[in-house]
C-alpha cells in the first residue's frame, strides 16, 4: 500500500503516469461483474463438491482410509 | 541494428513457443472437441478414454500461453498494450471459456458419482474446449489481417469489427479443425498403446466423419 500510494502519479517512477497507463478498453464494468459471477458460482459448485467427497464412507480396514484418496488423485493426473 | 536483431530474437522464441502451444494445447482443446462429437454407441467409452487420456498432460500443456503471454507482455509490451485493449472482448472469452474448461474438467474428476452434475460439467468442458480455440484463431486471424489501427496512443476496444470478418470466422474454424485432428492422432496412438481396436478405429475415422 505505501508503495503504491507513495509512488504516484507514476506507475513506474519518472517513466509512465498512472493517467496514461489506464487501460482504454470499454465495458470494464461489465466484465468484472461476469468474471465476479464465475468465481462466486465455482466457489460454490466446490464446497458443495467437498462436502459430498466428504460424506463418502471410510472403507473398513482401518489403514484403508488413505488409498481411495490415491486412487482419486491418480484419475486427475495430479 | 542490435535492437532489431534483438527484436528478431525474441520473436522467433516467442513464435517457437506458440507453435508448441499450438501443437500440444491445441490437442488439449481438441480432445475435448473429441468428447463434444463423441456420438454414437461407444460415446460413453470415447467419453471416458478421452478423460483418462487427458487426465496426467492437460494443464501442463497450458504453461505454454503463461510463458507467450509473459513473453509478449516483456518483450512487446506496446503491442500488448494495444493488442489487448483493441482485442479485450475476445481475450475476455478466451480467459472465460480456459477458466470454465480447467473447472470444469476437475468437477467432472472429481464428482462422487455419476449423475446429471457430471454431465452438465462434461458439456461445459466440450462447449469451452471447442469455442476457445476458435476465438484464439480469429484473434490470429484479426493481428495478422492488419486491420487494428491505434490513434497515437489511443486504442478502442474492438466490440467485432476485426475478429469477425469472413477471414477471421475461417481461421477460427481452422484452428478447431487443427486441435481436432491433432487430438484424433494423439488419441488413435493412445487407443492402440492401450489395445482397444475399436477405439482406435473410432478416433482413426473421427477426422474424416466429424460425426458418426
Amino acid at each position: 500500500m505505501v508503495t503504491e500510494f507513495g509512488r504516484q502519479p507514476w506507475v513506474i517512477y519518472g517513466l509512465l503516469r498512472t493517467e496514461d497507463a489506464v487501460t482504454t478498453a470499454t465495458a470494464l464494468e461489465v466484465s468484472f461483474l461476469i468474471f465476479s459471477v464465475i468465481y462466486v458460482l465455482l466457489a460454490l459448485t466446490l464446497v458443495w463438491l467437498l462436502r459430498n467427497l466428504s460424506r463418502i464412507p471410510v472403507l473398513d480396514q482401518p489403514k484403508e482410509g488413505e488409498q481411495p484418496k490415491e486412487q482419486r488423485l491418480e484419475r486427475a493426473g495430479v | 541494428m542490435m535492437e532489431r536483431e534483438l527484436a528478431f530474437i525474441k520473436v522467433a522464441v516467442l513464435w517457437l513457443a506458440m507453435i508448441a502451444y499450438a501443437v500440444l494445447g491445441g490437442a488439449d482443446f481438441g480432445a475435448g472437441i473429441c468428447d463434444f462429437l463423441a456420438f454414437g454407441p461407444t460415446a460413453e467409452k470415447q467419453r471416458t478414454f478421452i478423460h483418462r487420456a487427458l487426465g496426467p498432460v492437460w494443464e501442463a500443456n497450458h504453461v505454454w500461453l503463461i510463458f507467450l503471454i509473459v513473453g509478449v507482455f516483456t518483450a512487446f509490451p506496446l503491442a500488448f498494450a494495444k493488442l489487448s485493449t483493441a482485442l479485450f472482448l475476445p481475450f475476455t472469452l478466451i480467459l472465460i471459456g480456459i477458466v470454465l474448461r480447467g473447472a470444469a474438467f476437475m468437477f467432472r474428476t472429481y464428482a462422487v458419482n455419476a449423475t446429471t452434475f457430471t454431465s452438465v460439467w462434461g458439456r461445459v468442458f466440450s462447449a469451452a474446449s471447442t469455442i476457445t480455440p476458435f476465438l484464439l484463431g480469429t484473434v490470429a486471424a484479426a493481428v495478422a489481417s492488419g486491420r487494428i489501427r491505434a490513434h497515437g496512443n489511443y486504442v478502442e476496444t474492438d466490440l467485432g469489427t476485426t475478429w469477425t470478418t469472413p477471414f477471421a470466422l475461417t481461421i477460427g474454424a481452422m484452428a478447431v479443425s487443427l486441435c481436432a485432428v491433432l487430438a484424433a492422432i494423439y488419441l488413435t496412438v493412445e487407443a492402440s498403446q492401450s489395445h482397444d481396436a475399436e477405439l482406435v478405429e473410432v478416433f482413426r475415422l473421427r477426422p474424416c466423419l466429424p460425426v458418426q
